[in-house]
C-alpha cells in the first residue's frame, strides 16, 4: 500500500529495485559467460548458445550425450536467469521429451542444484555458477541419473522391474523426439 | 597500492665500487628494493558478488553506500555486508562452508 502511494508519487521502489538486480545479474553473467565458454570449448557433450546479445539470461543448451542409455540423443534446455540471480538459480525447462526419471515429461527437471530452497548443502547457493548448472545438467545424463530420488515416478518403477523394457522406451522417444 | 618503490643510493658504495675488477666483473650500481603486501584473510574476494573485499560490492557500484563494510563469520569465511544480508534472509548458513552463520565482526 504505502509503496503504491510512492509509486503513483512517481517513485516506484520495485521498479528500481528490479533495475539494480538486473544490473548485478547483467555483471555477473558477462563475467560468467566468458569462464563458461572457455569450460566448454574443445568437447562435444553440450553447447551453449545465446539466441540474442542484448538477453545474456535467456540461454539455449544442447546436450548430445556420448555414451549411456541416451546416446545419440539431442536434448534442448532453455536456461533463464532470473533477476534475482545469484541469491536464486537459472530456471531450466528441458524442451524435449525424453523418458528419463529425474525430467518429467513436461521438461521439468529435478536436479540438486537447481533447488532453491534446500537445507542440504547440494542446493543452490551464490557461490555457485552456470558452468556446474551445465555440467549438472550434462551429466543428468550419465553419472547423475538418480532413479531413487524419481520425478518421473513411472520410468523409475519401470526401471526397477524391467531395464530392458526402460531402455528401449528411452531409445523410443529419443528416434521420436530428439 | 599494492607495491612500493625504495631507491637507494649511496654515493659512498657507487664510489668503492664504480669499476669491475678481474675477480669481480660485475658491479651493483643500483637496487630498488621491492615490497608485495596480501590482507591475511582465508578469503579476500566476495563469494556472493565476486568482487573484491576491499573494493564496494557489486550492487554499491551502481548505488554508491557508504555502509559497504565487511563482515566475517564464525567460520572465519567474509562477505560484503550487503551481499550477506541478502543472502541470510534465504538460507541463514555460510554459502561456502554450509555452517550456520554468526558473525564473528565486521570492518573495512
Amino acid at each position: 500500500m504505502f509503496n503504491l502511494q510512492r509509486r503513483i508519487n512517481g517513485n516506484d521502489e520495485d521498479r528500481k529495485y528490479l533495475e539494480t538486480r538486473v544490473a548485478i545479474r547483467e555483471k555477473l553473467l558477462a563475467q560468467e559467460l566468458k569462464d563458461l565458454e572457455s569450460n566448454l570449448r574443445n568437447q562435444r557433450q553440450c553447447k551453449l548458445t545465446l539466441p540474442s546479445t542484448s538477453q545474456l539470461h535467456e540461454m539455449e543448451l544442447i546436450v548430445t550425450p556420448q555414451e549411456g542409455i541416451y546416446k545419440g540423443g539431442v536434448f534442448k534446455f532453455k536456461i533463464s536467469v532470473p533477476p534475482e540471480y545469484n541469491n536464486v538459480p537459472p530456471n531450466v525447462k528441458c524442451m524435449t521429451k525424453v523418458w528419463h526419471p529425474n525430467i518429467n515429461e513436461d521438461g521439468s527437471i529435478c536436479l540438486s542444484i537447481l533447488r532453491q530452497n534446500s537445507l542440504d548443502a547440494f542446493g543452490w547457493r551464490p557461490t555457485r555458477n552456470l558452468t556446474e548448472v551445465v555440467h549438472g545438467l550434462t551429466s543428468l545424463f550419465t553419472d547423475l541419473i538418480d532413479f531413487d530420488d524419481a520425478l518421473n515416478i513411472q520410468a523409475a518403477q519401470m526401471w526397477n522391474q524391467n531395464r530392458d523394457q526402460f531402455k528401449s522406451r528411452a531409445r523410443d522417444y529419443i528416434n521420436r523426439y530428439c | 597500492m599494492s607495491t612500493t618503490d625504495v631507491t637507494v643510493t649511496s654515493e659512498d658504495s657507487q664510489k668503492k665500487t664504480a669499476n669491475p675488477t678481474e675477480n669481480r666483473p660485475f658491479v651493483l650500481k643500483k637496487w630498488n628494493a621491492l615490497a608485495i603486501w596480501a590482507w591475511d584473510v582465508e578469503c579476500d574476494t566476495c563469494a556472493i558478488c565476486r568482487v573484491h573485499l576491499m573494493e564496494e560490492c557489486l550492487r554499491c557500484q551502481s548505488e554508491p553506500n557508504a555502509d559497504c563494510f565487511v563482515v566475517w563469520g564464525d567460520c572465519n569465511h567474509s562477505f560484503h555486508h550487503c551481499c550477506m544480508s541478502q543472502w541470510i534472509r534465504q538460507n541463514n548458513r555460510c554459502p561456502l562452508c554450509q555452517q550456520d552463520w554468526v558473525v564473528q565482526r565486521t570492518g573495512k
